[in-house]
């Protein structure tokens, strides 16, 4: 769109995550994925599950599509439960909330690398320090993505969660990802993965280099 | 060698970030017994991080700072602020070696939760007037049963909210060992195990604690994992395994009970040659006298601690208590070194 041409689609099989990623990653925010990406009104259930994605990569910005569907009965095969784990996290109590999303950005990360960075594969996770996921645990030179969502709010809510928010009455200003990021001398490669479940939009950028 | 240590490296750190995924997930859940499975898996992912991080021969201080704060990011998400701070401590040694626009970046998740665990934490210890009285006088044998009754009310409700705090598990276990609660003190001692199941005093505590709170069967089973590796064991682990086979021989068959005798009397030998305290040196030469008077067919009488040193410990108590008795529930309370502390 911003280059005025129609959007790439990319349809994907969230059952294809466990040949593109070592399923020991992907096992875990299957059910997450499930309860979090259709949200509640039935209308907004329906398959694919349409991502309008912002993809820049050395500077280029380009739109793409993902359209991602899934066979529960297939997922069911691969993660026995999968199908009653998403229901209960989709009636859990409101407290946890923070971590179906967490594992739902993180499984959608998953989902964006096998398609917007095909062939690399998940190594390591740490979660203490950015970046989430690495693809190359090489000390002083990682490699990865740094990942977050949010079940609402849209572009605004991930431009904040890119550039943090000023100074405002009583509340000190909050860095951003981006700039987070930037510092991180130790950090030879960095790619931003947001995810915003309702409008379902998101953004794959590539910070570094 | 170098792709050696490089491979250590990469196994750790992969097999702890899938700890941590798998702990994010049980979180997610939020029931308590799957909050305390992502505590123990969160626990292991802080040893694993640690343990790949070693195996580099060289590293940059900002590896050093990254897998503190990945460490100590570990301790608080499983709930555990006081080891949280033990990690914090190394975060803020590796912080010195890093220029501070990127350690600003590196610490800019933890320091907020970290503050905000701690500040948590210290509500909860600070709610809780008869913890604080045991924190601070450091013995729970001589609290009235009324006291105890409300110290584990009051660590029951810290634990709520902190499971995977290690010594509070451990306290817990102390307790109810002096309630004689052995369910409970069973309970809290796995709990303090799982968490840590590299701490020796908790294995050692566990072998003593299983002959005396589960039935023989179960007992039997849980020291049976220990007697394979009992010549490789610390002295502390020989001492209460001995103890361990001398209450199991009890309820024996006459042949079963020569043969845990004589295990008791082997792993007091090989714990001796391994003892680094006095107590321990002490408690163990009592648990060797013991298995020798037991194999000689003698009873055993309290001379055996005067003999092996535990003559102040003796004369406190009744002349006539049976002395197998008398030992392991002073161990079971205290431990070898009553001035150590396990966790």
């Amino acid at each position: 769109m911003s280059n005025g041409t129609a959007p790439r689609v990319i349809s994907y099989a969230l059952e294809r995550l466990f040949v593109d990623q070592d399923r020991d990653w992907v096992n875990e925010t299957i059910a997450p994925v499930l309860a979090w990406v259709p949200g509640r009104t039935k209308k907004r259930r329906q398959q694919p599950f349409r991502f309008a994605t912002e993809h820049i990569q050395n500077k280029v910005k380009t739109s793409v599509v993902i359209d991602l569907s899934w066979d529960e009965a297939e997922l069911e095969q691969l993660v026995p439960g999968v199908r009653d784990h998403a229901r209960r996290l989709r009636e859990g109590r409101s407290a946890q909330r923070e971590h179906v999303t967490e594992l739902a950005a993180y499984g959608l990360t998953f989902v964006a690398i096998s398609t917007l960075l095909p062939g690399r594969r998940v190594v390591w996770m740490q979660m203490g320090v950015a970046p989430d996921i690495l693809f190359d645990m090489t000390p002083a030179a990682l490699r990865g993505v740094e990942t977050a969502g949010r079940a609402t709010g849209g572009q605004g809510a991930l431009k904040t969660v890119r550039n943090g928010t000023p100074v405002t009455k009583g509340k000190a200003a909050k860095p951003g990802k981006a700039v987070t990021l930037a510092a991180r001398t130790d950090v030879a490669e960095v790619h931003l993965s947001l995810w915003c479940a309702s409008p379902r939009i998101s953004i794959m950028e590539q910070l570094r280099p | 060698m170098i792709p050696i240590v490089h491979d250590v490296y990469e196994v750790n750190l992969a097999t702890s970030g899938k700890l941590k995924l798998r702990a994010k997930g049980l979180l997610a859940e939020g029931t308590p017994d799957a909050v305390f499975e992502a505590c123990v898996l969160l626990h292991e992912a802080a040893r694993l991080q640690q343990l790949a991080v070693d195996s580099l021969p060289t590293r940059p201080a900002v590896t050093s700072l990254t897998s503190a704060v990945e460490e100590c990011w570990c301790y608080v998400e499983g709930r555990d602020p006081p080891h949280a701070a033990e990690a914090w401590g190394h975060v803020l040694r590796a912080r010195e070696g890093v220029e501070d626009r990127t350690s600003e970046a590196i610490l800019s998740r933890l320091a907020p939760r970290f503050a905000a665990s701690r500040h948590e934490f210290g509500r909860a210890v600070s709610a809780s007037p008869m913890l604080l009285a045991i924190r601070d006088a450091g013995h729970i044998a001589s609290l009235m049963p009324a006291e105890r009754s409300k110290a584990r009310g009051e660590l029951a409700q810290v634990l709520a909210k902190f499971p995977g705090t290690t010594s509070f598990w451990w306290m817990q276990y102390r307790l109810a060992e002096a309630d004689g609660n052995k369910k409970e003190a069973w309970e809290a001692l796995t709990r303090a195990r799982l968490l840590v199941p590299t701490n020796p005093r908790f294995l050692a505590m566990s072998l003593l604690v299983a002959a005396w709170a589960l039935p023989p069967s179960a007992a039997e089973q849980h020291i049976a994992g220990v007697r394979g590796s009992i010549d490789r064991a610390g002295a502390e682990v020989c001492l209460m395994y001995a103890l361990a086979e001398v209450a199991l021989a009890r309820k024996a068959s006459p042949d079963e009970r020569r043969r845990r005798w004589r295990r008791a009397r082997e792993a007091s030998d090989s714990g001796i040659a391994r003892a680094n305290t006095e107590g321990l040196r002490r408690n163990l030469r009592a648990a060797q006298l013991l298995a020798n008077e037991l194999l000689a067919g003698r009873q055993p009488t309290m001379e055996i601690l005067y003999l092996a040193g535990l003559g102040e410990v003796a004369a406190m108590a009744s002349p006539n208590a049976n002395v197998a008795d008398f030992l392991t529930a002073r161990l079971r309370r205290a431990g070898p070194d009553r001035e150590r502390e396990a966790a």
